[in-house]
């Protein structure tokens, strides 16, 4: 049997019902909305749900999408999946099977049957690393969104009523900075690191409602987010791994207005300089392509397409967070 | 030996007359505007060396054998990145012919996402797709 022929059967098994009856003491449903696609959700525990669930909008959507369950080794024994040379991470894109193994030091395997339209986030060891806990299997998002419009990016997207601005650039360059004075300020958040744009339309559409927050800015937001979680530490990136689903309503989506990429280079109040679409496209695409396995040039060109559909700026953000949101609202208006 | 632009984990993107171009396989991303973007697209037009310096030179006027030294020694540069590799010629395409005036071709190296590419959990996940364990053929024999 191919490895994408044991993997359907597996996560067939996982979805059957008597199965998961008998091996889930306590599953949990949630349906959500994740982009352009209604989600249904299963945990097989309260402990699974508390790691995931905040991260997700959950609302009922029209259609469900994505069957998608979070389950561990205590509840599907899933080894036979695990690759070959299980110390390195694996991409499989096989028969309508999409896979990934990473191992890392806490090892999770993502599937999903892009045709059964079901999906399994498997953790062997019970738990996930906590950067993932922001952004759970979005790996099997970018999958369904394989020959459509949409494209995941790594990048914040806030709006105000001129429309909506991404935000996009490389670690410390202050997006999450700009995103949440945006949201404190009343705007719309759809997300701080990675969300849902539409590379034909423009229309952009949040993924999660989590935020990740260093813990240097934890003061600057404090009346904001209400209480902090414990900090994560990724490769020396410390980060509050934040649920922003008391925002309500106002986590969502909109039209593309304007693309700003956040840099400091010491203006005191924030400041525009027009950049180019390959500054857009340099600016979106790394960690893009790195953090989704699969299809890369169709991410490239998905990518170079969102980088051509709205003036481009470089944005240095000034000195205080709080004069961010005023001069963003300007710069969209003026366009 | 002709020359490709068609090189694994190696994305390409033009917008108007600049090329970017990014390796997957080691973080690296490059620029090529002006002369140098031209050669790479004369190249991805299924160019030779001297075809594309006889090109540059018959619109520019220039000496065409001060411009063919440039560009074999900017395509040197590039095969030594792995922006472009030996192998089958890339289709050609009648329809290319080089904007600009000359200058000396060179590319932009931006390295700093490489530490990036190192912190990311699943950067190498790829082409090898999922080997079979020896379990999951006993599995299939079963």
């Amino acid at each position: 049997m191919k490895a994408s022929g044991l993997i359907r059967q597996e996560i067939a098994k996982v979805f059957a019902k008597a199965d998961f009856d008998k091996t889930m003491s306590e599953p949990i449903e949630a349906q959500a909305r994740c982009g352009p696609f209604g989600l249904r959700l299963g945990f097989a525990s309260q402990d699974l749900a508390r790691m995931f669930l905040p991260a997700y909008i959950q609302r009922p959507p029209d259609t469900i999408d994505l069957d998608l369950r979070f389950i561990t080794a205590a509840d599907h024994d899933l080894s036979a999946l695990v690759p070959e040379a299980s110390e390195k991470p694996r991409l499989l894109i096989e028969d309508g099977i999409y896979s990934v193994w990473q191992p890392a030091v806490i090892p999770v395997l993502y599937a999903v049957d892009l045709i059964a339209r079901r999906g399994i986030a498997w953790l062997p060891k019970g738990e996930a690393p906590p950067w993932i806990r922001s952004r759970p299997a979005i790996s099997l998002i970018h999958a369904m969104m394989h020959e459509t419009p949409w494209c995941a990016v790594h990048a914040a997207a806030v709006g105000s009523t001129a429309g909506f601005t991404l935000l996009a650039g490389e670690g410390h360059s202050g997006k999450t900075t700009a995103a949440l004075a945006c949201a404190k300020a009343g705007w719309r958040y759809a997300g701080d690191d990675f969300v849902a744009v539409n590379s034909e339309t423009g229309q952009i559409e949040p993924l999660f409602c989590s935020a990740r927050l260093r813990p240097s800015l934890v003061d600057t937001f404090k009346s904001f987010i209400g209480e902090t979680t414990p900090v994560s530490d990724f490769n020396g990136e410390p980060r509050h791994e934040l649920s922003l689903a008391d925002l309500g309503e106002r986590i969502g989506g909109g039209q593309l207005r304007a693309l700003f990429i956040p840099r400091r280079r010491g203006a005191a109040l924030p400041e525009f300089t027009p950049a180019r679409q390959s500054d857009a496209f340099r600016a979106l695409l790394p960690t893009t392509a790195y953090e989704l396995p699969g299809w890369p040039n169709e991410i490239a060109d998905k990518v170079a397409r969102i980088g051509g559909l709205t003036p481009v700026f470089f944005a240095d953000t000034g000195t205080n967070p709080m004069d961010i949101p005023s001069a963003f609202a300007l710069q969209l208006e003026r366009l | 030996m002709a020359l490709t632009t068609s090189v694994p984990l190696l994305i390409s993107q033009q917008f108007d007359s600049e090329v970017v171009l990014a390796n997957y396989q080691n973080g690296v991303y490059y620029n090529l505007d002006g002369s140098a973007a031209q050669v790479w697209l004369g190249l991805k037009a299924g160019r030779t060396v001297e075809e594309i310096a006889g090109a540059f030179a018959a619109t520019t006027g220039d000496d065409p054998g001060s411009i063919t030294s440039q560009v074999q020694a900017f395509v040197d540069s590039m095969l030594a990145e792995g922006l472009i590799a030996n192998g089958t010629a890339d289709a050609r395409s009648e329809t290319w012919s080089p904007v600009g005036p000359f200058a000396a071709p060179e590319f932009q190296r931006f390295d700093n996402l490489r530490e990036l590419l190192l912190m990311d959990p699943v950067h190498d996940a790829g082409e090898e797709g999922w080997p079979l364990r020896e379990t999951q053929e006993t599995y299939k024999e079963n």
